[in-house]
């Protein structure tokens, strides 16, 4: 879950633009989703993660709040997952999105008092005075469950619940034919070991997985650096959780991945990683650690029977320890951590 | 048949509406020309060999034989509303998926470039068969 702006784009900044220009460019921008009064404008431009918890509201939006049209502005990568959902109507697909003018003015009175404009990811975040320390995180995120976050910036209230998708048969159809040609065995683990919040642990910490796996043990595609005691495995964002099942394991670096991951009945086993690991919006802040600790699948309430186990890594662990919790978790050795 | 086909086949004619930044590189994003291109103001006869008229000409033209393309972001809601009145007239924004931007936005030349900021536009996304 990326928190923060562009760091290259705050880098520029030599000042923020004046509050007509991000008028303009908002205007512009509903404009551009033919957004009108009763209609809503969503932006969420940032993590796969996101967009997922967000669009799993959006037809509890549509009935609670009784909107004609819900757009959305987001970047290409999101547009499968947009797709999946099959519940707004215009959709903004944008190459680069301007964080530092949206987070801008996410934070203006201006945006406060629009009923039809809404940036769940950009609102939980107020502006930092100096430079270098844009972005300060509010006791939101601390505090609160971000998907609790979003529904309050969606207006939504408490007691209404995400939903998941249902993958089309063609799509599940060219996801089974996906994995057969790539030789998917059932009683077998896929790793995601790659995420947007977090740096890659070592894959040697895997290794020994190998042993509870008789259908063998997949590396996705993505990540560099495969081992060679893993196979290779090609697939798209929407493959994943048919692949998930196909398999009947799964081990990840939470990570967007991890919404798309409710959506299997495999077993799932999450690794949240310490501050070490963690990508540098976190800047070292324990309370950031634990909170992301937080994020789990049924924490969410995005799937409250997930079979998500979570496996915690700390900084003080050596590569021998991280192997060792890991094969003690998914052995069922040890419960997940909590 | 989709609209670029049918634009291809000369079944609609297209017409524009800007005569900016957007509407000068329009071939950088788009592979057929405008018929003619619509501008507010009287101040503008033609552009790049183009002829420019007031809006009021869509109250003089077959409609149902155009397409505008709307080559402006900063109008794009005046054209909109303007354009209510015609329920026979289709109107695209540059960059709609069915103009076929996306293939040409892949390319980063200094033409369409000044498209990036403003990237592919679905309407309807949710219908079946609309995205490809």
């Amino acid at each position: 879950m990326k928190i923060s702006v562009n760091p290259t784009m705050s880098n520029n900044l030599r000042r923020p633009p004046a509050i007509s220009i991000l008028l303009s460019y908002v205007n512009n921008l509903k404009a551009a989703t033919k957004t009108k009064e009763n209609d809503i404008l969503i932006f969420e431009p940032q993590s796969i993660g996101d967009i997922f918890q967000t669009l799993s509201l959006v037809n509890q939006l549509k009935i609670q709040r009784n909107i004609d049209k819900i757009n959305f502005i987001s970047t290409k990568r999101s547009t499968p997952i947009i797709k999946l959902f099959n519940n707004v109507n215009n959709v903004l697909e944008l190459n680069n999105i301007d964080y530092l003018r949206l987070e801008l003015f996410s934070n203006t009175e201006w945006y406060k008092n629009q009923k039809n404009i809404v940036a769940p990811c950009a609102a939980n975040h107020i502006i930092g005075q100096k430079h270098e320390d844009f972005i300060e995180w509010t006791s939101a995120f601390f505090d609160k469950n971000p998907m609790e976050f979003r529904k309050e910036t969606l207006g939504l209230p408490s007691s209404v619940r995400p939903e998941l998708p249902h993958i089309p048969k063609d799509q599940y159809e060219k996801s089974v034919e996906s994995a057969k040609r790539q030789g998917l065995n059932s009683d077998s683990l896929i790793i995601f070991n790659h995420a947007h919040s977090a740096h890659p642990l070592p894959s040697i910490i895997y290794k020994s997985l190998l042993d509870l796996f008789p259908g063998g043990v997949y590396y996705d595609a993505w990540a560099k650096n495969i081992p060679q005691w893993a196979k290779p495995l090609k697939m798209s964002l929407v493959d994943i959780p048919t692949f998930a099942d196909l398999a009947g394991a799964v081990i990840n670096v939470r990570s967007g991945i991890t919404e798309l991951l409710s959506m299997s009945k495999a077993n799932i086993y999450t690794i949240y990683p310490d501050t070490n690991w963690l990508a540098h919006w976190f800047q070292e802040d324990p309370r950031a650690v634990a909170a992301f600790r937080s994020h789990g699948i049924r924490d969410l309430q995005l799937n409250p029977e997930s079979t998500e186990k979570k496996i915690f890594i700390e900084n003080s662990y050596t590569k021998k320890e991280m192997a060792k919790k890991i094969y003690q978790i998914v052995s069922k050795q040890i419960p997940g951590d909590i | 048949m989709n609209i670029l086909e049918k634009i291809k086949n000369k079944e609609l004619i297209p017409i524009g509406w800007g005569t900016g930044l957007m509407f000068r590189n329009r071939k950088g994003i788009h592979d057929f020309d405008v018929a003619f291109t619509i501008h507010t103001k009287n101040n503008i006869i033609s552009i790049n060999k183009i002829s420019v008229h007031q809006p009021e000409i869509l109250d003089t033209i077959d409609r149902k034989k155009y397409i505008l393309i709307a080559y402006t972001i900063d109008y794009l809601d005046f054209i909109y509303n303007y354009c209510q009145r015609f329920d026979d007239l289709m109107i695209l924004p540059f960059n709609d998926h069915q103009l076929e931007i996306q293939a040409k936005l892949k390319k980063v030349t200094k033409r369409n470039f000044v498209f990036q900021n403003w990237g592919v536009f679905y309407e309807n996304f949710s219908e079946p068969n609309n995205v490809k």
